[in-house]
């Protein structure tokens, strides 16, 4: 139990695979993944199977993520964005239940490690890339220089753009990954102190409980954030500015 | 069915969403105090991950243009200014959205400008 606080990131490996060369093994974070992908399907197929005109708790439930997921896609993409509904949704539950699995405890959050959220994050940026590059071909090129402004800045602007653009995946990435593991080392550490000042254990635990209720809201909270921001990378892609 | 009647009626019907719409804003307002700490935490600390990726990148990008044209320092302190300014864009990025969001709870609705 005692352990470093570190060691809730270790991974393990379950089972060796490996495919020409390459190793695929499959781990204990693979392992939270599949549950992840299981458990947001099960959720929103068993809760919608009734459709019901008037919803029930479950539906309900499902009804809001959905709601959440296309209200934020209408008002930050527009219309234009429909298209990547899909996608986006996937994305947000995907995360979402990445997220609040990691709080069951116990559990492994696959959400802690960098290059889990920095694939996720270069799949959107490539993505995004992509679709701008597809809907306006080398127009697109335009989303590096601002609108109106005199031709000599775009020698010290075009570069600027470019870094900001290109640091996207990164802040996007970091961003999930940072405030899971802060979240989780912090729960690790202050349940050591209650384990170790004995009876006065009282005041961290009460502290416990406050940070592990926050710590959902940072669950909800980065997933939502994760998904705002692909909306809003979208928004640069398909209207330009 | 003439013309004047319908728009009439119309206009009532805007107007009576308008109205409940602004008394649904001001009921969700004060629900939002007790989460503001830690929204307010989340976006100091996405300036502060914007911050950080662009001059990031802003180096990576001068190191390693540096080990491949055999430039040594100079492109590594070209690009690091950069950095510099591609974070000021994205920080200037997230304020304006925050800014936009703002407008958008008051009711005055912006996002029919975004559309084409």
């Amino acid at each position: 139990m005692a352990g470093s606080p570190m060691d809730q990131f270790k991974i393990s490996t379950l089972k060796e695979i490996s495919v020409a060369g390459l190793d695929i093994s499959f781990t204990n974070s693979a392992v939270f993944m599949v549950l992840a992908v299981a458990l947001v399907s099960i959720f929103l197929i068993a809760s919608t199977s009734g459709r019901a005109l008037i919803p029930g708790r479950w539906q309900s439930a499902a009804e809001m993520c959905y709601e959440l997921v296309a209200n934020m896609l209408r008002d930050n993409v527009g219309s234009a964005g429909r298209a990547y509904f899909p996608f986006v949704f996937t994305v947000f539950m995907f995360i979402l239940f990445g997220n609040l699995l990691g709080l069951i405890p116990g559990a492994f959050t696959f959400t802690s490690h960098i290059i889990v959220t920095f694939a996720l994050a270069a799949v959107i940026f490539v993505g995004v890339t992509f679709i701008g590059f597809a809907r306006h071909g080398f127009g697109f090129l335009r989303l590096f220089f601002p609108h109106g402004a005199p031709l000599w800045t775009a020698v010290i602007l075009v570069p600027i753009e470019l870094v900001s653009y290109l640091s996207r995946p990164i802040s996007l990435s970091v961003r999930l990954f940072a405030n899971m593991v802060v979240g989780h080392v912090l729960l690790k550490v202050i349940a050591g102190f209650v384990v170790l000042l004995g009876i006065l254990g009282v005041v961290p635990l009460a502290f416990l409980v406050g940070i592990t209720a926050l710590e959902f809201l940072v669950a909800a909270l980065q997933a939502y954030i994760f998904t705002i921001l692909t909306c809003i990378y979208l928004h640069d892609a398909i209207h330009l500015h | 069915m003439s013309g004047e009647n319908d728009r009439q009626s119309l206009d009532e019907l805007s107007e009576k969403l308008r109205a409940a719409k602004s008394r649904q804003d001001q009921a969700q307002q004060p629900s939002g105090n007790s989460s503001a700490a830690a929204t307010g935490m989340a976006i100091g600390f996405r300036i502060a991950v914007e911050i950080m990726a662009a001059l990031a990148i802003g180096f990576g990008i001068g190191y390693f243009l540096d080990q491949w044209l055999g430039t040594k320092p100079w492109l590594m302190i070209l690009f690091f200014f950069l950095g510099i300014g591609g974070a000021f864009m994205n920080v200037m990025r997230v304020a304006r959205q925050l800014e936009n969001k703002k407008e958008f709870a008051k009711g005055n609705s912006p996002a029919d400008s975004s559309e084409k």
